[in-house]
């Protein structure tokens, strides 16, 4: 596998377009991909430039048109089974070649774990700026700025890539709305020459299980728990119901939690704590008061 | 391999996640009364290095860059059990993003002949996660991230992993040198023994390497990072009121309103 | 793993806890070029600390430079007023010209958070090792004599030939070996105290303070801490005010309210409320403050081991007086000396660390102990009469004394003297009350 070029000598005016990167496992969109793509499109928009989605993976068919109805001009796709299921390597050097070869100038990729995963990689090779997490991303002062939270949340810091192509971002989910499809939009479906052999990649995928479990970056409402539920998850539940909202738990808690945990994968806590994607709307009944706490914005 | 692995645990001092504050009066972020310490998820990989060399023999070389105070997170990391520390300092990887500091660290992790590179999650000042993949990358080695736990495969000279990938997990496979991002919480740190905590905060030197020692001095700080922070501000507080209600439905109601 | 040192014996001392008392200890110790070690459960020394706030420096002057120290302002002005629950204050106001000068009498405002971390850093640089986030769980004794301790971590035990315990007023590692009793419950005082932040400006101007001057007041009577033996008090920080309530366990244990509403219905009083208003809640803190006086003193030395500090009972809770740090410090350097000379002997044993018990007994320490010791038992004895009724006919007797109306002074004059004499059983019985509690401003 290539290791990285330190090429500092960057003409920033041979980079245009808007691309935002389609992450799909087994046919399955990930929603934040469509979510990119109304981003995507304004930025796009504003620049006067094109909006790309940029497709990997083994029979992805029908992906392509999709990206099209929801507002993409053009769809590099590439199809091999080397990018199936999603591996850093085989994807991030496909993507470098890509880049190196097509040079746009701001690529948008959602903030999951494959998503940063697969950001933290690429944006190396081409010693592109990204802007991790952001929550905002707008024409501002002539340049694109990108503002991002830090420090758990409590500051929201202003990132620019003044001197680099291209502009990176990896995006929360639920930031921005996901994209209409409109199945009489037309565009262009390009299928790239895949650069990877299988013989070249570092990892091999033994096993994977992504089962029925809830993933709480796809729920509207969450319910969640930390150490103060003592294990009894039953009020969450029923909060949960009345919201027509999914439960999760800190890990601690869910450890604790007896047969009405939620799914242990439903993990909310992030490092920095205060940085969940949704925040908890109520802190967990305490055991001396029976009632319950609102916290109101 | 006869003597084990060569494994390097990166480490980022921090302030102190508890201590940074916005004062409300006046709307400034406080960081300077901050505590350094270390990041919080690097104890979740200092303790799967440590548990990997339990394993299958080696050394854990515990690696930061930052300024010469960044030492005290070397000392964190030998007290647990780390055999020894690295500090990367040099005026020169000031104002570095993440482009610089993964180079910086690929280039020491090359340095040490690392077979396995462990770091966290995520940091809690900056929090970007794209350190390790950035030295992933850099090195052009494997990556795995969001780890939950770890196999050591000497024999086939892999490494493998348990990740999360939201809504499940997989296993993957990795060649060496790989490196690795341990998912926050995923294991639980040991404490340190009373008397190796003594010896790292009394006796132990870690090894220091500036910039030109690793031959990146014209790669790295402000000139070499693509992005720059353009400005920061904080976070409106978030107005806040409390009211008891009896029940779950009452509560949903309430929060009905204010959604 | 690369080698691991045993540091069994390599230290000449383990000191536990770095508070004052502590690093006093250790810094004293230290100086005169022992090996000493401090083990100190919180993250930092001070990170736990929750005390009121004025520190006495006389000593620690002496061990240090304190120019450089984290001091927020020195004490200017005291106040003592009773406050009766009818809202009633009647004030006595003390700022004499020389407080305003160096040393500043020796009474600073501090943060404990940032003083005992300096404090402790001055131990480290005299060439103390500071140990944090290990906390002493038990003393490991052979033959009766103290020869290290054992700790919460891994592989935690370390042994030397003196251990210095300066663990503060919860003392379990001391009670836990057997070298003290648990206190009696009526010889504890609870306290709770908040920190608000406030504007600088808006503060002095609140306060009428200047530069680095600042006030401590404090508070009595049942508009203070309702029926409780005990009082209240307010210091100015440099951004801060603390303000809290310390009264008698026994108490707080039979009466209905928590500490936390004490403190409320003190912030509540008139002459109070608007001296707190405003500004914001940064701290809340509640703990235990020792106050039995000389009585309840443990014996100071073991074989082994000396007690320093709080955990010796040394706090000085009169009521008028809340003083605790000078003595710490007073009691660390003490210990500190007296280890010296035994070390210097080759000994570690009670005879010949007993010095330490002399020195303190001529100091101040236990001399004022001794003065003070008294006060508790007679507050306790005449607690209506101190905490309920004087502050009332202070109240109704001064009223009385100016009040603006179509009859003559003299009226008013032997009306307000007969409301004190009412509350105090008339002229016989203030006499009485007199002589028992002269010694308690003196
Ligand atoms: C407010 C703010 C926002 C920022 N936003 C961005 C941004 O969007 N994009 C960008 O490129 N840079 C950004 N930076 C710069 C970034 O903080 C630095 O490059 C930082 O040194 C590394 O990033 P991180 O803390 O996010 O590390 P992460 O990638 O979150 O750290 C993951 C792991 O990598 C290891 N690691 C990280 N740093 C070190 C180190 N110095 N020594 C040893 N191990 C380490 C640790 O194991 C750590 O757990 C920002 C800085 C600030 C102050
Ligand atoms: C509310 C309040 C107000 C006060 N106001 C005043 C005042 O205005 N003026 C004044 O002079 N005095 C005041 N005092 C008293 C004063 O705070 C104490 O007398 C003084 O702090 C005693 O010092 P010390 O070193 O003995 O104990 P501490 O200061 O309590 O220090 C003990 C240290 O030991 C550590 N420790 C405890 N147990 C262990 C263990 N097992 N292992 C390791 N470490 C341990 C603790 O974390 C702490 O750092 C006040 C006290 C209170 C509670
Ligand atoms: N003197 C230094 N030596 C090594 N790293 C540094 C130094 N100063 C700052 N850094 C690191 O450079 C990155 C950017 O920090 P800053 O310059 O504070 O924005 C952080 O990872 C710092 O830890």
């Amino acid at each position: 596998m290539m290791a990285a070029t330190g090429d500092t000598d960057i003409d920033v005016e041979a980079y245009d377009d808007v691309w935002v990167f389609v992450e799909q496992h087994d046919g399955e969109v990930a929603s934040v991909a469509w979510e990119l793509l109304t981003k995507g499109r304004d930025l796009a928009d504003e620049r006067g430039e094109d909006l790309v989605a940029l497709v990997m993976g083994e029979d992805i068919d029908s992906i392509p048109e999709e990206c099209i109805a929801r507002g993409a001009d053009r769809v590099l796709v590439a199809d091999d089974p080397v990018f199936e299921p999603y591996r850093s390597d085989p994807y991030g050097e496909q993507f470098r070649y890509l880049v190196e070869e097509r040079k746009p100038a701001i690529a948008l990729i959602g903030g999951t774990h494959t998503g940063r995963d697969f950001a933290g990689r690429v944006a190396v090779p081409n010693h592109a700026g990204l802007t991790a997490d952001c929550t905002e991303l707008e024409m501002a002062n002539d340049r694109y700025e990108m503002r991002r939270p830090a420090f758990g949340g409590d500051a929201l810091a202003t990132i620019i890539c003044p001197d680099h192509r291209p502009q990176m971002s990896t995006v929360r989910a639920g930031v921005f709305p996901a994209a209409e499809p409109d199945p009489d939009r037309e565009g262009e479906v390009i299928d790239v020459e895949v650069v990877v052999e299988e013989d070249d990649t570092m990892t091999e995928v033994l096993e994977r299980d992504v089962g029925d479990v809830a993933d709480i970056t796809d729920a509207d409402v969450v319910v969640a728990g930390g150490m103060g539920t003592e294990g009894d998850f039953d009020p969450l539940w029923e909060l949960a119901d009345a919201l027509d909202g999914t439960v999760a738990g800190t890990r601690d808690a869910v450890d604790e939690a007896g047969s009405n945990r939620p799914d242990r994968s439903a993990k909310l806590a992030r490092p920095s704590g205060r940085s969940c994607t949704s925040r908890p709307v109520s802190p967990a009944p305490s055991s001396t008061s029976r009632g319950w706490t609102t916290a109101r914005r | 391999m006869d003597n084990g692995w060569n494994i390097v645990v990166c480490v980022k001092q921090v302030p102190d996640a508890d201590d940074v504050s916005i004062d409300p009066d006046t709307g400034r972020l406080n960081r300077s009364d901050a505590e350094a310490v270390l990041n919080s998820p690097d104890y979740n990989a200092i303790e799967a290095a440590l548990s990997l060399r339990e394993a299958g023999g080696g050394t854990v070389t515990a690696l930061t860059m930052g300024p010469p105070t960044a030492g005290e997170v070397l000392q964190v990391a030998v007290g647990m059990g780390a055999d020894d520390g690295v500090l990367l300092t040099d005026r020169a990887f000031g104002g570095s993003d993440t482009w610089p500091t993964s180079l910086a660290l690929a280039r020491a992790a090359e340095e040490l002949d690392a077979d396995v590179v462990l770091g966290g999650e995520e940091t809690t000042d900056s929090s970007t996660g794209q350190v390790p993949p950035g030295i992933a990358a850099h090195n052009g080695w494997a990556q795995l991230t969001y780890v939950e736990e770890l196999e050591a495969r000497p024999e086939e000279d892999r490494l493998v992993a348990r990740r999360d990938v939201e809504g499940g997990y997989e296993r993957v496979a990795a060649e060496l040198p790989v490196v690795v991002a341990m998912g926050f919480g995923e294991n639980t740190p040991r404490t340190a023994d009373l008397h190796r905590k003594i010896y790292a905060e009394t006796e132990f030197e870690p090894t220091e390497w500036d910039a030109s020692d690793l031959g990146v001095e014209d790669e790295v700080g402000m000139a070499a990072s693509p992005t720059q922070v353009g400005g920061m501000a904080t976070a409106d507080p978030v107005p806040r009121e409390q009211s008891m209600v009896d029940s779950a439905d009452e509560l949903a109601e309430k929060i009905g309103e204010v959604r | 793993m690369t080698a691991t040192p045993n540091y069994d014996d390599e230290f000449d001392a383990i000191v536990v806890g770095a508070g004052l008392s502590g690093t006093a200890a250790a810094l004293t110790m230290a100086k005169d070029g022992l090996d000493v070690v401090m083990l100190e459960r919180g993250p930092s020394p001070g990170s736990k600390n929750v005390f009121g706030g004025v520190l006495y420096t006389p000593r620690i002057r002496e061990l240090t430079d304190l120019s450089d120290a984290p001091k927020e302002r020195y004490v200017a002005k005291k106040t003592y007023s009773m406050l009766s629950d009818a809202g009633d204050e009647t004030s006595m106001s003390i700022a004499p010209a020389a407080w305003r000068e160096e040393p500043h009498n020796d009474s600073w405002m501090v943060l404990r958070r940032d003083f005992d971390e300096w404090f402790a850093d001055q131990a480290v640089e005299a060439g103390a090792t500071l140990i944090t986030e290990t906390t002493v769980t038990d003393l490991i004794r052979e033959d009766g004599t103290v020869v290290g301790v054992e700790t919460d971590r891994p592989n935690g035990t370390l042994r030397a030939p003196v251990v210095v315990l300066g663990e503060g007023a919860n003392s379990l590692v001391s009670e836990g070996a057997g070298l003290k009793r648990q206190d009696d419950r009526d010889n504890v005082a609870v306290s709770a105290k908040e920190v608000r932040k406030y504007d600088r400006e808006k503060l002095e101007d609140r306060f009428h303070l200047d530069g680095e001057a600042g006030l401590a007041a404090h508070y009595f009577g049942d508009g203070a801490v309702g029926d409780a033996v005990g009082g209240a008090f307010l210091y100015t920080n440099k951004r801060t005010v603390s303000i809290g309530v310390v009264y008698s366990i026994e108490d707080a244990a039979h009466g209905e309210r928590t500490p936390d509403e004490v403190l409320d219905q003190f912030k509540q009083h008139p002459a109070v409320a608007p001296l707190v208003r405003g500004g914001r809640m940064v701290e809340y803190s509640a703990h235990a403050i020792p106050e039995g006086g000389p009585d309840s003193m443990p014996d100071l030395v073991h074989d082994g081991a000396v007690i320093v500090g709080d955990a010796a009972g040394l706090v000085l809770n009169s009521g008028i007086h809340l003083e605790g740090t000078n003595m710490a410090v007073e009691s660390g350097f003490h210990a500190g000396q007296a280890i010296a000379d035994a070390l210097d002997r080759g000994r570690s044993d009670a005879a010949a660390l007993e010095s330490y018990e002399q020195r303190l007994e001529e100091s101040y320490v236990v001399q004022n102990l001794d003065h003070y010791g008294w006060f508790m038992d007679t507050a306790a004895e005449e607690k209506e009469f101190l905490f309920e009724e004087l502050p009332h006919a202070l109240g109704d007797a001064t009223e009385e004394y100016f009040r603006m109306d179509d009859r003559p002074k003299d009226e008013h004059v032997s009306d307000a003297k007969s409301h004190i004499l009412n509350a105090s059983g008339g002229w016989f019985g203030m006499a009485k009350k007199a002589w028992k509690f002269r010694k308690m401003l003196s």
